[in-house]
């Protein structure tokens, strides 16, 4: 009893290893060509070959004849330490990758064609992968693994990004592969210009990779088919703001400014224009935007900061008040307040 | 006693046979939804018999299985239904008639009587209650599964296959367990055909609905669709067929494509199969394309409202072309003036261009003609937002949540407006009602955040932006507005 309990635990445990070693090769990915995409097949053949010993075991318990006994004894140990050494190629990539803090590098690239499959023993195993063109070597394709997720999103043919990062032992690892939004967006806009949300969905993705000129290009686009989207307008403009990128922010609002009467497009395109050293026309659009909504508190706000950024604390004195007097919870424009009165 | 060489392997031969045979009893039976596991001995008779697909027999032994369930459950609360299960006909149609005198467009007593004269094989009679019932509720999944059944009976194979097209064009199933025992007992009635007279397509096509609860009977259903197709019999539906399995099957879109392609070759106004050509280049990205057949899907068959939402989804949703979808609402409504759903969407594009004098037309004539439906008020206010009539906006939110409370779209709306009009307390408030109802997402989250800000409880605000940020680290927004609430946090020493 005790020999077969020390029987199953073994083997449990080598299967578990397999499974682990499996499961880190098909997640932190490792490009490389086609040994890469075979070996997790070798670790589940392995982890088969532990589980049918075991099947083995509970049958017909040990070997009589010396023999078969001695060359199943080898079986078990070339297969245990090949377990061994899938698990341990396993831990290296999930450290590799687990320790990783470098940024992920993209490779525009395109599937040809898809290979694996799937069966369901009462959970789903699943093994696929993809014969990409090659960003390492141009003109070639090589095979790569892929997840569940990417499998059923990806379609062959399609334009991808691969994101590769650098791996804390510097052996380089998939992260992920994804759809080639720009390319994808470009392609549909070739055949429906008018789609205005394809040109939303593009500047949105310039916006989160902050390719702000690109952001800007395809953000006027979707504002001449869609002008009454104000809401994105400002929302596009506030890391603009942020760092300081005033030209952009300018030609972002240009056009609505002109096109749609909404104060605040006025106040924030008077605001960067001050800053772009266009103040007094600035000023006039701030002040445009102020006459139309006079309980904005952000556009006396900025009337203010656009004296105060010169230094002109008597011209700024009575806006920082007026915002003051709409919004009394103020720390930042307090502050400005304090700064003035202080000289 | 030594083992021979012969013995080693057949040892090594017998292991992987059981590792193989557990495998694929595992996997046959992962593929089959729980339903068909019933914990009785006339449940696993029906199993048995299902398995061998003797689906007659499978049904019967369901039957049983119910039976004996509600027998000792004592019942159960719907009287029709619970009389269609004791097998009791003459008592659940007493049922839905005295329901029907009550209330005449019941669903739930039609669909009892549908099913009673399905079941007494009164196939008039049953066709004009089941049309009845389509009329209150259209493609109504039961009445249509039923209906394919009296045309099968009545060896109507086009009426039957249209039926479940129409069924299965929904992501859903039927709500009662009678309608699927129906329809199994039906495939079995036809199963047991000789096979010259067997209605391959139809077949097919109660196979990809079976296929809804055992994946197993996707294969099934493709070679009963290879057999139509050789045959002759309903050669664009089992195109369909094979295109739809080979479709879920998922690893050969390609495959699937080209099915759905012939399909409309086979038959030019095949609306479905058009539909389902359309939804495989979608999967692609081929957006254009995708337009483009669910335009002739809708041309196909013009008066059919699924195919119009079909086109808008794309078109509005997916597109944004909101030009293109004014003109095709345009053509719609000169077909049908005052259409309310078609009003909807015109008033829901016209936002978008910033024509007002369009929105509130349509608006206005849409809530003429439902006046108590909740989400069209908040989806006006949505619109009258979108053109800058704040006040109208308020006030359509207001209605609608004074209709359904329980919308957190339109505590959302009005929160927003509120937040525009610079009344914080109240946008909070609104902010805070549609979040614990429910809604979300990590947009309104962090205008929520924003409204701590501006209410003074920057502490709050703080732990908002943290929780939205550790979401989505790379929100530049969220990321400036906290820095922002940490400088009046630090200016004012942590106190508002």
């Amino acid at each position: 009893m005790s020999v077969w309990l020390r029987t199953l635990a073994l083997h449990m445990l080598l299967l578990a290893l397999a499974v682990f070693g499996v499961w880190a090769q098909l997640t932190y990915r490792v490009p490389g060509g086609r040994v890469f995409v075979i070996l997790p097949l070798v670790g589940v053949a392995l982890a088969c070959v532990s589980l049918s010993l075991l099947v083995n075991h509970a049958v017909w318990g040990r070997w009589t004849d010396d023999r078969w006994r001695r060359v199943f004894a080898r079986f078990e140990l070339g297969s245990g330490a090949l377990i061994l050494a899938f698990f341990t190629y396993g831990l290296f990539l999930t450290f590799n990758a687990g320790f990783d803090v470098s940024r992920p590098m993209e490779y525009p690239s395109e599937i040809k064609s898809f290979g694996g499959g799937k069966v369901d023993v009462g959970f789903t195993i699943s093994y696929w992968w993809a014969n990409v063109r090659s960003w390492r070597k141009p003109g070639t394709v090589e095979p790569m693994i892929l997840t569940d997720w990417e499998r059923w999103n990806l379609w062959g043919g399609e334009p991808v990004v691969i994101r590769v990062r650098e791996g804390f032992f510097h052996v380089p690892w998939i992260a992920g592969v994804q759809k080639d939004e720009v390319e994808w967006s470009r392609r549909v806009l070739r055949q429906m210009p008018r789609a205005a949300w394809i040109w939303k969905g593009l500047a949105e993705h310039y916006y989160k990779r902050r390719q702000w000129p690109e952001m800007v290009a395809a953000s006027t686009e979707y504002f001449r088919l869609y002008p009454n989207d104000t809401d994105l307008a400002k929302q596009f403009s506030a890391p603009l703001y942020n760092i300081g990128h005033w030209k952009e922010a300018v030609e972002l609002l240009e056009p609505l400014a002109v096109r749609v009467g909404d104060a605040g497009i006025y106040s924030l395109y008077g605001f960067a224009l001050t800053r772009v050293g266009r103040k007094p026309e600035g000023l006039k659009w701030l002040e445009k935007s102020y006459a139309l909504d006079p309980d904005d508190w952000w556009t006396p706000a900025a009337l203010a900061y656009a004296h105060y950024a010169d230094r002109d604390c008597q011209s700024a004195m009575p806006w920082i008040a007026r915002s003051l007097a709409l919004r009394p919870t103020n720390p930042e424009v307090e502050d400005e307040l304090n700064h003035c009165r202080a000289g | 006693m030594p083992e021979s060489i012969r013995g080693v392997w057949a040892r090594v031969a017998i292991a992987a046979a059981l590792l193989f045979v557990i495998g694929f009893a595992l996997h046959r039976l992962s593929e089959l939804d729980r339903q068909f596991i019933a914990p009785s001995w006339a449940g696993a008779r029906g199993l048995a018999q299902y398995l061998l697909r003797d689906y007659r027999g499978a049904a019967s032994g369901y039957r049983q299985h119910l039976r004996d369930a509600i027998a000792i459950q004592g019942g159960l609360p719907d009287p029709g239904l619970d009389a269609l299960i004791r097998g009791d006909l003459q008592a659940a149609k007493q049922w839905a008639g005295r329901h029907l005198a009550a209330a005449p467009r019941s669903v739930s007593a039609l669909l009892t009587l549908g099913a009673v004269a399905v079941e007494e094989r009164r196939s008039q009679e049953a066709l004009e209650i089941l049309h009845r019932f389509l009329e209150v509720e259209p493609d109504q999944f039961d009445a249509l599964l039923l209906s394919a059944t009296v045309y099968a009976r009545s060896q109507d194979d086009g009426g039957a296959i249209d039926a479940v097209n129409r069924a299965l064009r929904h992501d859903r199933v039927q709500s009662r367990v009678t309608t699927f025992l129906t329809a199994l007992q039906t495939m079995g009635e036809l199963s047991a055909l000789p096979r010259s007279e067997q209605p391959l397509c139809l077949l097919a096509q109660y196979h990809r609905y079976l296929r809804i609860f055992d994946a197993g009977q996707a294969r099934v259903a493709l070679r009963y669709a290879e057999l139509a197709i050789e045959r002759g019999d309903h050669v664009a539906d089992a195109y369909l067929v094979k295109g739809v399995m080979i479709y879920w099957d998922r690893r050969r879109p390609e495959e699937a494509l080209s099915a759905f392609l012939k399909a409309v070759t086979a038959d030019p106004r095949h609306a479905e199969a058009f539909r389902w050509a359309a939804r495989t280049y979608g999967d692609q990205g081929e957006l254009a394309q995708e337009y483009r057949l669910l335009r002739a899907a809708q041309e196909a068959a013009p008066d059919d409202p699924y195919y119009v939402f079909a086109v808008d989804h794309v078109l509005v949703d997916k597109l944004g072309d909101f030009l293109e979808a004014t003109e095709l609402y345009r053509r719609l409504l000169a077909r049908k003036p005052g259409e309310a759903s078609v009003l909807r969407r015109l008033g829901y594009v016209s936002g978008f261009l910033g024509d007002e004098a369009q929105v509130l037309y349509a608006y206005q004539r849409a809530a003429e003609a439902t006046p108590t439906d909740a989400e069209l008020y908040e989806e006006m206010g949505d619109s009258l937002a979108r053109i800058r009539r704040y006040d109208q906006a308020i006030n359509a939110y207001r209605r609608s949540i004074e209709l359904d409370a329980t919308r957190p779209g339109a505590h959302f709306g009005l929160g927003e407006e509120y937040f525009a009009k610079r009344r914080y307390a109240e946008a909070l408030a609104e902010y805070e009602r549609g979040l614990a109802l429910g809604g979300g997402g990590l947009g309104r989250l962090c205008n929520l955040c924003q409204m701590y800000n501006l209410n003074s409880a920057f502490d709050r605000a703080a732990r908002c932006f943290d929780a939205v940020l550790a979401q989505d680290p790379d929100d530049l927004d969220t990321f400036r507005r906290r820095n922002d609430n940490l400088k009046d946090m630090k200016i004012r020493g942590g106190r508002p």
